[in-house]
């Protein structure tokens, strides 16, 4: 908002000048982010908070100011004047949504001549940034600035069959608004009408067929409040923000209805006030008190929130200074100002304390805190600190993606996947399911810079649907794009990921296997799924080259990506300790020429003959092509041999082995070289 | 007798001529067999032993056995200086130039992620626990539940995406009966993680919850998705001043000892009385000196923060005349880019290893 300097001190004489001011009221809470020069004027431009709808005018400023530089608050403007006898017009007001509308209030005016306005009034609004449109009209805005009441005015032969009706409008209802919009209505929009339709949207914006015209000589002068929340959803839903719904919106003062009139009618400076009529909703005609609000608080309690230990004299003194009435020695009873609805708790009155006192003056200490459970270091942490040693670079990216590029990896992902209501664009609406597509695009990113060979990883939240439920787990997933076979080097460094977090490779329901991967972005060749148990926790591959191609992605790169929540849940195995071997073992190489579509992992399974004191088998060569026949391949193993309790002898051994390779020889149709 | 022991003497000269000349440890040893073996020259001087007096003999034994002495010593001092001069030509053969440039396998772990475990780091110190929550939220969670009511004008402070809970996706049609139930969205903070800790446990709590956050924005200074951190404490008799202090130490820890803090009210609807953190400009040192980074003021906001609002007491159920507590919260980005001096937060979401590899 902005703030006239000459404007304010018309309120507050204070001796301090324009910086100082801005410094002062910013340590209160009202942030003045920069004092521009319109003409020759110094205008502060403040952020008022949206609990402070009473800041929201020069008064509401010079209030603050006042308390806080303890210059007194002036009276500006003359008290509203009594209406001339004997030249009552008719006018009739209804107000049928009474809950949207607590008070309606205005003033009949006649002989007003509409033309230009003079020339204090035109600086006065263009320092606040308004136009001017003629003198009625800016009359009103002149007042809304200065007092935060939103005003407007009607030209009284427009207003058919002499009554404004304050109601609900009617499903369709269509009304041309001043900015020469016709607006079509719903069911909860508050209208001022007359009797034959609307005649403005209440409290957002006046209608363009009752406006004030160069012919207009008898004006009705509106000063009322509105619900905030009604005008708010009327002006959210036609996306018409304007001052008046800006200050509905945040609460306008009650008690400011009628020196608002009082003003504008004084600002007009011409015509004869004929009538004013003043409805307090629930009370008819006659005044109603506008309900206090009463906060019970003490000293005492507001020192303990603040950790302060102020006076209580001191603290009255603030609250007093700022409207505030309080009754009571040591318990206290708290009135606050009508313009303050934002006060309802004690904390709040212990807010105004502090802001006042100014929050420097309150000290700092250091809170006990209590003894907590440990924070383990999370899974995903541990998988950030493992792939950052492996040579992986962390990304970050939108957890929006473009629904075309998921199509691109995986389109069965789209069925079920939840997009936004209100993406910023269509590139950015769909809530990714996997995060493999994000690390494609950082893949073509670095190539587009030169950079092919590239390890990047992503951790982070994937969604999508499960009939009504929505799934939000966080998953981990990486690329490796090298110069050779990158496969079999990913699969591995996976491999020793899930050790880390606790998950071997093996047979058992709580182990890792590796299953051929039928997904439509992997290579059907050279990819995996990772099972466990019965349940799927992600997947390791090279990219289907189809799908490298649409990316424009070069080389091949190797992908995964794992259920991360699925790792959060496992403890891993304790650990225990076992006896080490006191006596050595005895090595042996066995050499199969088997089918080359035979699996490593089922040609180790047969290796492990039952029960021989076998302690490890391990391949060291495969091999196919040369001396090896057309679909054979040759797998090289090592195989240790080790009891616990004593030193194999070497023609034991050489029993086991003899064991073994008459087994595979049976078992897997292997010749053995 | 004098013989014996000129024969000695002569002996020792020749051998100290003769050694002299070898080079190879191979000559050495067969040396040192020519004169100590068992027929060596010593021995055949000791054989000539039986036409001595008996009391010469120990003194041409003793000669004999000194010389004997010094042969070996000699050629065991010859053969280890042979043996190190090998190793140290074998050495000086395998030196190797090390200023050599090496592959380095090294990955980055993200700006965002560093700042976060920084953070993280100081809070657990302090005794905070480390709690995460969804990011699609419920309107309840992530508004009603921290006093941010429906067409209250606090909703402005935040734009919200919401989720298409209708199932229209594209090229899918609208399920029959779909969600009809409260608006689900992104969370606009990491604050619903506040309301969730404290329905789930009592008092007292402390907690911060880092996270992923989204709002409806985008321009050099604002991304759509953003990175939070959370902080709450609640426990009996917890106090304006144990913020200031909390605060304090943690601008201290993570910006340097150095930086002045300043608290400045504000407005947070769940918070009262709120503020907001101020640190002194780390570009200019605070003097505003036409310093673009804090737009000439000297200071930086980087954090809001207040005493938790008994209507969020109220909320979760607990008793606000026997509790009191504080929240705050602070944007990773935000303190990333102060840190690091990045200027664009865009950067952090495009995944270019030329601005990864920096941090």
């Amino acid at each position: 908002m902005k703030v006239p300097y000459s404007w304010l001190k018309e309120f507050v004489p204070t001796r301090l000048g324009p910086e100082q001011v801005a410094e002062k009221i910013t340590a209160a809470g009202f942030e003045v982010e920069g004092i521009e020069t319109i003409g020759r004027e110094p205008v502060l431009e403040i952020a008022v908070t949206p609990n402070r709808g009473d800041a929201l005018s020069i008064l509401g400023i010079a209030r603050e100011v006042a308390a806080l530089t303890g210059v007194p608050l002036k009276k500006v403007g003359a008290p509203l004047g009594a209406p001339k006898k004997n030249k009552t017009l008719p006018l009739q007001i209804r107000i049928l949504s009474k809950s949207d509308c607590p008070r309606y209030a205005c003033a009949l005016v006649t002989s007003v001549r509409v033309g230009p306005s003079p020339s204090w009034l035109v600086d006065r609004l263009t320092q606040v940034g308004l136009r001017s449109i003629n003198n009625i009209v800016d009359a009103t805005n002149f007042v809304l600035m200065e007092r935060g009441q939103p005003l407007h005015a009607f030209d009284y032969e427009k207003i058919k069959g002499r009554q404004i009706i304050v109601r609900k409008a009617k499903a369709g209802e269509k009304l041309e608004t001043l900015d020469g919009v016709t607006r079509s209505l719903v069911a909860e929009d508050l209208l001022i009408a007359d009797a034959e339709g609307g005649i403005a949207l209440a409290g957002v914006m006046g209608g363009q067929d009752s406006a004030v015209s160069e012919s207009t000589q008898t004006i009705v002068l509106e000063s009322a409040v509105f619900h905030p929340a009604t005008v708010r959803r009327t002006s959210r839903r036609l996306g018409l923000l304007t001052d008046s719904s800006y200050r509905f919106e945040r609460g306008v003062d009650e008690e400011g209805i009628l020196p608002a009139l009082a003003r504008v009618i004084e600002v007009i400076g011409m015509g004869e006030l004929v009538q004013v009529i003043d409805v307090r909703v629930g009370a008819g005609l006659k005044p109603a008190r506008t309900k206090k609000v009463i906060v019970s608080s003490s000293a005492g309690e507001i020192n303990q929130l603040l950790g302060t230990s102020f006076k209580e004299m001191e603290m009255k003194k603030i609250l007093v200074s700022l409207g505030f009435q309080v009754r009571g020695a040591k318990k206290w009873k708290v009135t606050a100002p009508s313009y303050r609805s934002d006060i309802s708790h004690s904390s709040d009155l212990a807010e105004e304390v502090a802001r006042l006192k100014g929050y420097a003056a309150i000290p700092s200490t250091l809170p006990p805190i209590k003894p907590q459970r440990r924070s383990t270091l999370s899974c995903e942490k541990k998988a950030k600190q493992f792939l950052t040693c492996r040579g992986f670079t962390e990304s970050a990216s939108f957890s929006f993606v473009s629904p075309e590029e998921v199509r691109r990896v995986d389109p069965s992902l789209l069925e079920r996947g939840i997009s936004l209501a209100n993406p910023i664009s269509q590139d950015l609406s769909l809530m990714r399911p996997l995060l493999i597509p994000s690390l494609l695009k950082g893949v073509v990113t670095n190539q587009n810079h030169q950079t092919e060979e590239l390890r990047l990883f992503e951790s982070a939240h994937v969604y999508w649907r499960e009939g009504e439920k929505i799934i939000e787990k966080r998953s981990l997933a990486g690329v490796l794009v090298g110069d050779k076979e990158d496969f079999l080097e990913t699969k591995g460094i996976v491999q020793a990921l899930l050790k880390e977090l606790g998950i071997r490779r093996g047979d058992s329901p709580h182990e890792v296997r590796y299953e051929r991967a039928t997904r439509p972005f992997l290579h059907p060749g050279k990819s995996a799924e990772l099972r466990v148990g019965g349940t799927t926790i992600g997947f390791v591959g090279t990219l289907h080259p189809e799908v490298a191609a649409t990316w424009g992605i070069r080389r091949e790169p190797a992908i995964f990506e794992l259920d991360l929540e699925f790792m959060s849940g496992r403890q891993g195995e304790p650990k225990r300790f076992q006896e080490l071997p006191r006596f050595p073992w005895v090595e042996r190489d066995i050499c199969l020429v088997v089918d080359r579509g035979l699996e490593a992992e089922k040609v180790e399974s047969e290796l492990r003959l039952e029960p021989l004191p076998i302690d490890s088998v391990k391949l060291f060569d495969l091999y196919e092509g040369g001396q090896v026949p057309a679909g054979k391949k040759s797998l090289a193993y090592h195989i240790r041999y080790q009891r616990r309790d004593r030193t194999l002898t070497d023609d034991e051994v050489s029993g086991y082995h003899q064991k073994i390779i008459s087994h595979v020889r049976q078992k897997l149709g292997a010749e053995i070289r | 007798m004098t013989d014996l022991l000129t024969e000695i003497e002569g002996l020792e000269k020749q051998f100290g001529e003769e050694i002299e000349k070898l080079h190879h440890s191979n000559e050495i040893l067969h040396l040192k067999a020519t004169y100590l073996g068992k027929s060596g020259h010593l021995s055949s001087i000791l054989k000539k032993m039986g036409g001595v007096s008996a009391e010469d003999r120990p003194t041409i034994g003793q000669k004999a056995n000194i010389l004997k002495g010094k042969i070996e010593e000699e050629c065991q001092r010859l053969l280890d200086s042979l043996k190190r001069g090998a190793l140290s030509e074998k050495t000086e053969k395998e030196k190797l130039d090390i200023t050599l440039p090496v592959p380095e396998l090294v990955g980055y772990l993200h700006p965002i992620s560093q700042v976060r475990q920084e953070v993280e780091e100081i809070f657990v110190g302090l005794g905070f626990q480390v709690h995460e929550g969804q990011e699609i939220e419920s309107d309840y969670y992530n508004f009603e539940a921290l006093n941010i009511p429906a067409n209250h004008p606090a909703r402005d402070m935040q734009d919200t995406f919401y989720i298409d809970v209708g199932a229209t996706l594209r090229g899918c049609p609208a399920k029959e009966g779909g969600h009809t139930g409260p608006p689900l969205l992104l969370r606009t903070h990491t604050s619903p993680v506040q309301i969730h800790v404290m329905e789930r446990q009592k008092a007292p709590i402390a907690m911060i919850a880092p996270g992923t956050v989204y709002r409806r924005d985008s321009d050099a200074s604002h991304t759509p998705m953003f990175h939070q951190v959370e902080g709450l404490l609640v426990d009996e008799g917890v106090r304006f001043s144990d913020l200031k202090g909390v605060l304090e130490l943690f601008v201290h820890e993570f910006f340097g000892k150095k930086t002045i803090v300043r608290f400045r009210p504000s407005y947070f609807p769940f918070t009262e009385p709120s503020a907001e953190v101020d640190i002194s400009c780390l570009f200019c040192g605070g003097t505003g000196n036409n310093c673009s980074v804090c737009k000439r003021s000297g200071w930086l906001e980087v954090m809001g923060c207040g005493m938790v609002s008994p209507a969020v007491f109220k909320k979760v159920g607990y008793d606000s005349r026997r509790y009191s507590g504080f929240a705050f919260g602070m944007g990773i980005e935000r303190m990333a880019m102060l840190k690091f001096g990045v200027n664009d937060i865009r950067l952090f979401f495009e995944n270019d290893m030329r601005f990864l590899k920096q941090f």
